[in-house]
């Protein structure tokens, strides 16, 4: 019994503190900056919706009626003003559960109109786990190296990350996945091909497709989906399950054409942040970005940002680019590339990774 | 406050990783809270009809609107929503029409007195794959 207690304690405590502190702080600025660009949900859009669709089952909204415009309106407003104070780690800890309850309620209403959007659950995650961690000790106003930081929260998001997608492997093997007789992927690649939703290379697998080819895929994704909740307590092996999450996030925005970037975001926390930083020192990007921490360059980032809401509509940049879905997806998803192959690439030939980081 | 001892804290991450156990077996086994969590019948034998699309054209402009809905209310309602409004047009039902009216008022360019055509294409899976089973045309002025 002892050697469970203390493998857990191991796991929870001290399996991400290869991470280190600065590692923490920069996720924060990254996860930030990475929703500026892909975006939260827009609550001031549930008034266009009408309101005989409003049907709350189970969340904070089964208590009221849906609220008047000006109250998803400030909620909007309300959320960006949390994201820039975190951007700038102003009050982190509080910033961040204030933010992450923000995202609960507007997503309690949202959600009532009976569809959920599942690319939204980890990024709300995120602050509401990492306020924990103490992750504004760092690259923030309020910086200090002598404040430590938690790195328990880190595996408790290692664990959400793969129970997630352990509940969805486990649901396709109750739906039939591993039934020979007949493919699901194949079932879900020609829905979409018929609902006219076709990614960059549904016309290509709908045409090269064989029966085994199918199946070999359905058993695939569900060994992969199942295998994250086990690989959780090794963080080498959750890395790699990381890596190959993004790849197969890829996989589906080619085929299905469905995009999950923002849970690109989240995966940033389990990449090689030594390679990241070091390359960023390596630039002096790095202090050029720590000078900014202050107080007067809120200010004028809150000012900013509250214009463009006001004159543009977004301040979201990727709902301003002129790319589709895949376009501005590729974006995230370059980016995470990048960090896999720029640390393989120093691992491989600069071998002067500090033993305990991988990938 | 800060938790800042190993025993808060796994008390803590243990109480949530058993309320995350229980609300997936709520979903799994109590129903669910959303149909499209469901994964949709397979066709199994081979025989049952597949999926279908919907098609609009709107002043002569034809556009897949069943996209969008899907990406705005769920696939399951929006059908019923102009399923609804079909009956409430053939009945001259006033009343539900103007309600069913105002579920499709964010579809730019739809108001009351546009035509509508709605197609609707039947799919059935077949041995050597994927054949067009029916197409269903009609309109309905809103």
């Amino acid at each position: 019994m002892n050697w469970i207690v203390s493998a857990w304690n191991k796991w929870l405590f001290d399996e991400y503190k290869f991470l280190g502190a600065e590692a923490v702080g920069a996720f924060r600025v990254f996860y930030c900056l990475a929703m500026f660009l892909v975006g939260f949900n827009s609550y001031s859009s549930i008034s266009r919706y009408a309101p005989e669709l409003y049907n709350p089952k189970r969340s904070l909204a089964i208590w009221f009626d849906l609220p008047s415009p000006i109250f998803f309106q400030l909620l909007d407003y309300f959320i960006l003003l949390c994201l820039i104070l975190l951007l700038f780690g102003f009050r982190a800890k509080w910033t961040s559960l204030i933010l992450g309850l923000a995202l609960i309620i507007g997503n309690s209403f949202l959600y009532s109109f009976d569809k959920i959007s599942h690319g939204n659950l980890l990024t709300t995650f995120i602050p509401l786990v990492m306020a924990f961690s103490n992750w504004g000790a760092r690259f923030s106003i309020e910086r200090s190296d002598k404040q430590e930081v938690e790195y328990w929260p880190v595996s408790l998001m290692s664990f959400i990350i793969g129970f997630g997608m352990f509940t969805a492997g486990v649901f396709k093997v109750v739906g039939g996945w591993l039934n020979p007789s007949y493919q699901a992927i194949k079932f879900h690649v020609f829905k979409s091909f018929l609902n006219l939703r076709e990614g960059l290379f549904t016309g290509v697998v709908v045409e090269m497709g064989t029966p085994v080819l199918w199946e070999v895929m359905d058993y695939v994704i569900v060994i992969f989906e199942i295998g994250f909740l086990l690989v959780v307590f090794n963080r080498k092996w959750f890395q790699g399950w990381i890596v190959a999450a993004i790849f197969f996030h890829i996989g589906v925005l080619l085929v299905l054409d469905i995009s999950f970037s923002k849970n690109v975001v989240v995966y940033f926390l389990f990449l090689n942040w030594a390679f990241i930083l070091g390359t960023m020192r390596y630039s002096q990007f790095l202090s050029f970005l720590t000078k900014g921490f202050n107080y007067p360059t809120m200010v004028v980032f809150i000012l900013a940002i509250f214009a463009i809401k006001y004159f543009f509509g977004s301040p979201y940049l990727m709902s301003h680019l002129p790319f589709d879905k895949a376009g501005n997806s590729s974006i995230l998803f370059g980016l995470a590339l990048l960090v896999i192959f720029g640390s393989w690439f120093q691992i491989f030939y600069e071998r002067r990774t500090p033993k305990n980081v991988s990938l | 406050m800060m938790i800042n001892s190993r025993y808060k804290v796994n008390v803590a991450v243990v109480l949530f990783i058993v309320w995350m156990l229980v609300q997936a077996v709520r979903s799994a086994v109590g129903g669910e809270p959303y149909p499209a969590i469901k994964y949709p019948g397979f066709p199994g034998n081979g025989k049952a009809a597949l999926t279908s699309r919907e098609l609009y054209k709107v002043a002569g402009k034809e556009r897949t609107l069943i996209t969008h809905y899907e990406s705005v209310y769920g696939h399951a309602r929006y059908r019923k929503l102009l399923q609804d409004i079909t009956v409430a047009v053939d009945n001259n039902d006033e009343n539900a029409r103007l309600k069913m009216l105002s579920g499709l008022r964010d579809i730019k360019g739809l108001q009351r007195g546009d035509t509508v055509e709605i197609v609707e294409r039947t799919w059935q899976a077949t041995k050597s794959g994927y054949a067009e089973n029916a197409i269903n045309r009609r309109q309905i002025v809103l």
